[in-house]
């Protein structure tokens, strides 16, 4: 296509006023906020609307051309700049806020809507969306989301990804696609959780449903002034560890001080070594002054010279404004600076401000540090005229020393801004060659002919599309013969992708293989797998085999071997409520009861790293010890190990409060299809250093690999905690009063609603076709008080019949009681089904659920995360009933899963509708596992168009 | 599929450099970081999207030009300074504190300056095309007649008077005549012309009450002739303020016009007029109501700081030049005689105000003084309304565009009345408002404090 008959394309689609053709205008996109220049873009468009986009990538991938996309070009990776010229594709003027849905808690954006305006259009409600990046005043939310933007009020909120809950995406054909409709926890592979630190490598997005947040009800700032800041680490250090979670901990020394001090008048001394520490801490009024205390009290006894509280929302919005205009001040000390974003686990932070100091004087050059030290996410600018080739090459030198210090001490090379251009070739330092392979791998799925901004994240010579070949090489040459390898031969493993089938006839028959060894049970060589693990541990269990590794070597050399002899393996603990997996192929059973040793628990860091089979009442025994836990109350948590937890996506109660595991999984050790054991994400709190792999394993129920380890970030226990239970006539009173609770600025833990036949263990009481509330605060005591005396309130409004306040052991026998209704029923006869809505939706959803069971004469007992929106229901009568009942919800609600294994079997859809994107995640299983052995017929859906998603 | 592009390098056309004079400061020029925390306060930015219509990327073409890679004769150049309101928002919130208008301004006076010499001589090297003749003329017009020459203007806005008196007006705008010679737009925002001009001949109104201070106003052009009605009621509002006031002769236009138009040393001049005639009268302060000529007022001492003779003079000056908000929110100022005023008020902030001089505060202390006003705060109150001088002649279409954003902020508050302080923004707002036959009336907020004073004074 020639350049002036692409331009008149694109001109068509767009209007003549949003495309950008003239040589001197195009040059102005040849650089973001990092000033590293590239080419200028070939032509450079601006589409109005999604559709506009994706005919714009349509008409540039049939030219030929790469798109990048930008957003407000702000960031400092070089993510946004075109590296081959193509079309740049700008989202500035895809700003409509299309909806915002306060019960919900969700709005529905354009790409490029800037983050300062939805928080602006959202404060009067309330509300906000939660990541603060500095640039905020001028981001996109489709930056944002391309960078997994942090800020720094991410400590307690946490980053981008986690207020993200569907995306619209232009794939390379030109197509849209929604990763989702929204819904939490709709099954799948976490399509969202993938795409979000992504840098715009895996398409352009275009919109995005954003979870919203309630603004606090109140919140205290406060400017710590330390002699050094070292110092000021230590405290921070120390904050975290006492286990109060303050919402924001910013450091600041005398250099980004004096770059902002004129400016925003914040008259801070500017002496050397001068470190500010900004405090900030949010939640309900009462006991916010105490918490705030006890940290000055530490900030104290390191030094704190100076205490200055800024006590006016003015005052407040000038110290942030300060804060946030740190990089973009820093003009005002040096034509340009090197940014390294790395993170470190929290503990380590003193000594890595020791060693910056070391190297800035070694290498001789001036280093202004601000960062976001409660995440240990690093910023030391290094500052330096780029006009001078030897300063340059010191500050590169010196940033270079500092990634791979982080790295030594467990970090990652970037938190929150991206590899982008700026740290492509330091990847490596961070990933084995079979790690970054599994990158690329996924990075093909996405962008299969490098369409979309190439040339960025893997270092220039290690092409993503060759290292996928590579992998695809590596993993079919060592494969065995199993009748699967009929249609998908090693040699043909180049274009397995759209080849590979994933539905239950796919297993291999083992038996079949001709010439095979003694088998076992399986048609396994049992002998052989005894070899590896010890007899004593390779049992069989009717026609099962089943082999229990004692370590994350043996558990790789087993799933090695398995690939080689061409069996499937079955990753299982004693529970996994929601396996569904009804292979036919009879796999080999791994029990990774056996890995259970704590890989890393550094209580003050507030992470661990421990083996998969670890159970969750092993992990919060561990954690109890030191005061600390995972917020995950599971009905027999002796029996749940963590790595089917993982695998399954658990959910607890407490996610008003604290989020699920998928919020808490910081990295994974797996192991590949052939044995390769790699590690996805670390033990840090920040992290976008290559994809967020991480998320495609949480719910992917060990279809992609078997997870070994698992690290996790954990919480202090609360200083109090209370449970409020209200009993209602009627469900639709309870749900008015979910809707009142929804509408404060409470900040309730968890919102259980409780509706259906009421059984003796519950230690409660409402009337037959009533329902319960269980209303959960937890921290400070007195903001525990407040809540228990408002959400009191509310619960009489809304016109409960009775209101009890639970505490110590009549609350924990509640939450362990209710945990029981959230799990597969032990009694025959009835089946667990956990059906997704839209917070705002639920009630009508569950009001179906009653007359879909109704009509059937099934008996129907629920449990609801009332301000979620998932619910477990028990359904107990005949068989075919709870199947038609199950495929009935499907129908009208999409998101039902059945989890029921038995059940399961003969369910059209046990996992709900088919989801859009089934396409996508069936090339990702096929990369991931060419071959489809681990835990065949696990998750997926049977071969079907799916169906187009509703608006 | 292959792909060609024009190969510029084959093309061998001498480029055009910034030249010495009035150069934009490659100091200010490399201060900007690209951070691009600017992006979203620009109204060119926000209503095209586009990276050159940024003050980064109009920054980074200024860079281009000043370290050659591109010329003055670039379209996208000339096309990117002239589409620019100059409304510095991008400078209040720049984190490295780039000083925008100044390399602004330079930059227009370098474009004006190659095109000058081009006139002179269409040979010489680095010149550019001058402008057609009519422009020439009408430049040479207003720069150098009517806006220098209050004479001359005020003789041109009788003029206008009488066209709209006369029912030539009319005629004009039933007949489509306007419409023909493509003038039906600028025509809309002809003020009506008050029937008093004010003129300053050195009159001194005393202070109401017990004189605590002495100011001198500057009456400046259209606000003399169009606004005079402003005039008196910022003086009558002065002198419930004790103030003693004085017009002092031999003033002119503040020179506004000149200098964002790329007319350095016709502002200059200006500049020299006013400095002398307001020196030695020994007042407080010398106050002024209209947002643009303040902040020119406060920047003589930039315009004039290669002269030697004239610079000290100018800083000297400009230390006393006071907006009437920023000085009536400074003093003790009069609450005890403000009378109730019920009306709903939405405030626009004139750029010249909001970024230029940074005075956002002042005027909403003002007006929500006055008994009985409730302020009605508009969305996106300070992104600029497209007046910006002569703008909505050189860039009509974005002057209307962002004229219809400003009012569909203004009435989405349902306040009767815009409140703003500066002649540009109130003859943009009136036209738009016009167009929709929209009753919601557009006032300064000293006319407010004015009208409120005298139903005190009733009451």
């Amino acid at each position: 296509m020639l350049h002036s008959t692409l331009v008149a394309e694109l001109i068509r689609v767009v209007g003549a006023h949003a495309v950008v053709r003239d040589p001197d205008a195009l040059r102005t996109y040849d650089a973001d906020a990092s000033m590293i220049v590239a080419r200028a873009p070939d032509v450079a468009v601006a589409p109005g609307t999604p559709e506009e986009a994706a005919a714009a990538v349509r008409l540039a991938v049939s030219a030929g051309l790469p798109v990048v996309a930008r957003g407000a070009g702000t960031g400092v990776a070089g993510g946004a700049i075109p590296l081959r010229g193509g079309v740049l594709l700008s989202t500035a003027r895809m700003e409509r806020i299309e909806a915002v849905e306060p019960r919900s808690r969700r709005a529905l954006v354009g790409a490029g809507v800037v983050n300062a305006e939805l928080n602006a259009r959202l404060a009067p409600l309330g509300l906000q969306f939660a990541p603060d990046p500095s640039s905020q005043k001028a981001s996109t939310i489709g930056g944002n989301l391309a960078t997994n933007a942090g800020g720094p009020h991410c400590l307690k909120y946490g980053v981008t990804t986690n207020h993200v809950l569907a995306l619209e995406l232009v794939r390379p054909d030109g197509t849209l696609l929604w990763t989702g409709d929204g819904t939490p926890d709709a099954a799948g592979y976490d399509l969202t959780g993938v795409v979000v630190g992504s840098e715009g490598t895996f398409g352009v997005i275009t919109r995005a449903l954003v979870r919203l947040t309630p603004l606090p009800e109140a919140n205290r700032v406060v400017l710590a002034l330390f002699p050094n800041v070292i110092a000021a680490s230590t405290a921070v250090s120390q904050i975290i560890a006492a286990g109060s979670l303050p919402t924001s901990l910013e450091v600041m020394d005398h250099n980004g001080i004096r770059a902002v001090n004129r400016a925003y008048g914040l008259g801070l001394p500017e002496a050397g070594g001068t470190t500010l520490l900004i405090i900030e801490v949010d939640g309900v009024a009462e006991g916010l002054d105490e918490t705030l205390e006890e940290i000055l009290e530490l900030c104290r006894a390191q030094g704190a010279f100076e205490l200055r509280p800024a006590r006016t929302p003015a005052e407040q919005a000038r110290v942030w404004a300060a804060r946030k205009a740190v990089a973009g001040a820093i003009g005002r000390l040096a034509p340009a600076y090197l940014l390294v974003d790395t993170v470190v686990p929290r503990t380590r932070l003193p000594l890595m401000m020791e060693q910056i100091e070391r190297l800035r004087r070694e290498w001789g050059m001036e280093v202004c540090n601000v960062f976001h030290a409660g995440d240990g996410n690093l910023h030391p600018m290094v500052l330096y005229d780029p006009r001078d080739p030897d300063q340059r090459e010191r500050a590169h030198a010196l940033a270079g020393a500092v990634l791979k210090l982080s790295i030594e001490q467990g970090g990652v090379i970037s938190g929150e801004h991206g590899i982008g251009v700026e740290k492509q070739e330091y990847l490596p330092l961070l990933l084995d060659p079979h790690e970054l392979q599994l990158h690329a791998a996924v990075y093909t799925c996405f962008n299969p002919e490098d369409c979309f901004n190439p040339g960025k994240i893997f270092p220039v010579a290690l092409r993503p599309h060759d290292l996928a070949a590579q992998r695809r090489a590596r993993i079919g040459s060592t494969a065995g013969h199993g009748p699967v390898l009929a249609h998908l031969s090693p040699s043909a493993s180049g274009s397995v992708r759209n080849g590979g089938r994933m539905d239950q006839s796919a297993g291999p028959e083992t038996g079949d293989r001709p010439g095979a060894p003694e088998t076992g049970a399986n048609g396994v060589d049992a002998a052989a797998l005894a070899a590896i693990v010890g007899a004593g541990h390779v049992t069989a269990n009717g026609a099962t085999l089943a082999i229990s590794p004692g370590s994350v070597e043996e558990l790789a050399q087993v799933v090695a071997f398995c690939h080689r002899a061409g069996i499937a393996v079955r990753p299982c603990s004693d529970i996994s409520h929601g396996d569904n997996a009804f292979s036919a192929a009879r796999p080999l059973h791994i029990v990774t009861r056996r890995l259970n040793r704590v890989l890393a628990y550094e209580p003050d860091d507030q992470t661990i790293g421990v083996e998969a089979g670890m159970s969750l009442a092993e992990l919060q025994a561990l954690l109890a010890a030191n005061g600390q836990m995972l917020p995950l109350d599971l009905h027999r948590p002796e029996a749940a190990t963590l790595g089917a937890l993982v695998a399954t996506g658990a959910d607890g109660p407490r996610r008003p409060g604290y989020g699920i595991l998928r919020d808490w999984v910081l990295g994974l050790t797996i192991v590949e299809a052939d044995g390769a054991v790699s590690r996805l994400g670390a033990q840090v709190v920040k992290n976008v250093s290559g994809f967020d792999l991480v998320k495609l394993l949480v719910g992917s129920h060990g279809t992609l690999g078997v997870i070994a380890a698992v690290r996790l970030r954990v919480f202090p226990r609360p200083r109090a905690t209370a449970t409020l239970t209200a009993a209602f006539d009627r469900r639709e009173q309870a749900l008015a009063c979910l809707d009142a609770v929804a509408n404060t600025r409470l900040q309730p833990t968890a919102a259980e609603l409780v509706a259906g036949p009421l059984e003796r263990r519950l230690p409660l009481e409402f009337p037959p076709g009533g329902a319960l509330l269980a209303l959960r605060a937890e921290g400070h005591p007195a903001a525990v008080a407040q809540h228990m005396r408002a959400l009191r309130g509310l619960a009489a409004g809304a016109g409960a019949l009775s209101v009890e306040e639970l505490s110590e052991s009549g609350e924990s026998a509640l939450w362990v009681e209710l945990a029981r209704r959230a799990a597969p029923p032990e009694e025959p006869g009835a089946s667990l089904v956990r059906l997704c809505a839209a917070p705002a939706d639920l009630g009508a959803a569950l009001e179906t659920a009653s007359t879909e069971a109704l009509s059937r004469r099934l008996t129907l007992g629920l449990c609801a995360r009332g301000l979620s929106g998932v619910a477990y229901l028990q359904v107990e009568g005949p068989e075919e009933q709870r199947l038609d009942f199950h495929a009935a919800l499907v129908q009208r609600l999409r998101h039902a899963h059945l989890l029921d294994p038995s059940l399961a079997r003969r369910a059209a859809h046990p996992w709900g509708a088919p989801p859009p994107a089934l396409a996508l995640m069936r090339a990702l299983k096929t990369e991931f596992d060419p071959f489809d052995r681990m835990n065949p017929g696990a998750l997926f859906w049977r071969d079907e168009t799916p169906a187009p998603l509703s608006a | 599929m292959t792909l060609t592009t024009p190969d510029r390098e084959t093309v061998n056309i001498p480029l055009v450099p910034f030249s010495a004079r009035d150069r934009p400061s490659s100091d200010i020029i490399n201060t900007c970081v690209h951070c691009g925390l600017c992006l979203s306060s620009c109204p060119t930015y926000r209503e095209t999207g586009l990276e050159m219509s940024s003050p980064r990327g109009r920054i980074y073409l200024m860079k281009a030009v000043d370290e050659g890679r591109i010329g003055l004769e670039s379209e996208v150049f000339q096309e990117q300074m002239s589409q620019c309101l100059n409304c510095r928002a991008c400078e209040a919130v720049c984190p490295s504190g780039v000083q925008y208008g100044a390399i602004l301004e330079a930059s227009r006076a370098q474009i004006e300056q190659a095109r000058e010499r081009g006139a002179h001589d269409p040979t010489a090297p680095a010149t550019l095309p001058p402008r057609p003749l009519w422009q020439r003329a009408l430049r040479g017009v207003v720069f150098g007649a009517l806006f220098k020459e209050m004479g001359l203007f005020r003789a041109f806005s009788a003029t206008m008077r009488l066209y709209q008196r006369s029912g030539a007006q009319w005629i004009a705008r039933k007949s489509g005549l306007l419409s023909l010679i493509g003038m039906a737009d600028a025509e809309r925002m002809l003020p009506p012309i008050n029937p008093h001009f004010t003129v300053p001949r050195g009159q001194i109104y005393p202070a109401e009450g017990e004189r605590r201070y002495s100011v001198a106003v500057l009456t400046g052009c259209i606000m003399s002739t169009a606004f005079a009605g402003v005039h008196e009621a910022t003086i009558r509002v002065l002198q419930k303020n004790g103030c003693e006031v004085i017009l002092p002769p031999d003033q002119g236009c503040c020179g506004a016009l000149h200098t964002h138009g790329g007319d350095l040393d016709g502002g200059r001049e200006l500049a020299r007029r006013n400095i002398a005639a307001f020196e030695g009268l020994g007042v407080d302060a010398i106050v002024i109501n209209a947002a643009g000529c303040g902040s020119t007022l406060k920047e003589y001492s930039h315009l004039l700081h290669d002269d030697p003779l004239w610079h000290e003079r100018a800083a000297a000056f400009s230390r006393k030049v006071k907006d009437v908000h920023e000085f009536l929110a400074g003093i003790e100022f009069n609450r005890a005689d403000l009378g109730r005023l019920e009306v709903q008020v939405t405030y626009q902030e004139p750029c010249h105000l909001a970024h230029a001089q940074r005075i956002t505060v002042q005027p909403r202390t003002l007006l929500m003084a006055i008994p009985g006003l409730q302020l009605r705060e508009m969305h996106e109150s300070a992104l600029c309304c497209g007046s910006a001088g002569v703008y909505n002649l050189t860039q009509p279409e974005m002057a209307a565009r962002l004229g219809a954003r400003k009012v569909d902020n203004a009435l989405a508050t349902g306040a009767q009345v815009i409140a703003t302080a500066n002649p540009g923004c109130a003859l943009q707002l009136a036209g738009e408002l016009r167009r929709r036959s929209e009753e919601v009336q557009v006032r300064y907020i000293v006319e407010l404090l004015d009208e409120s004073y005298r139903r005190g004074g009733r009451g």
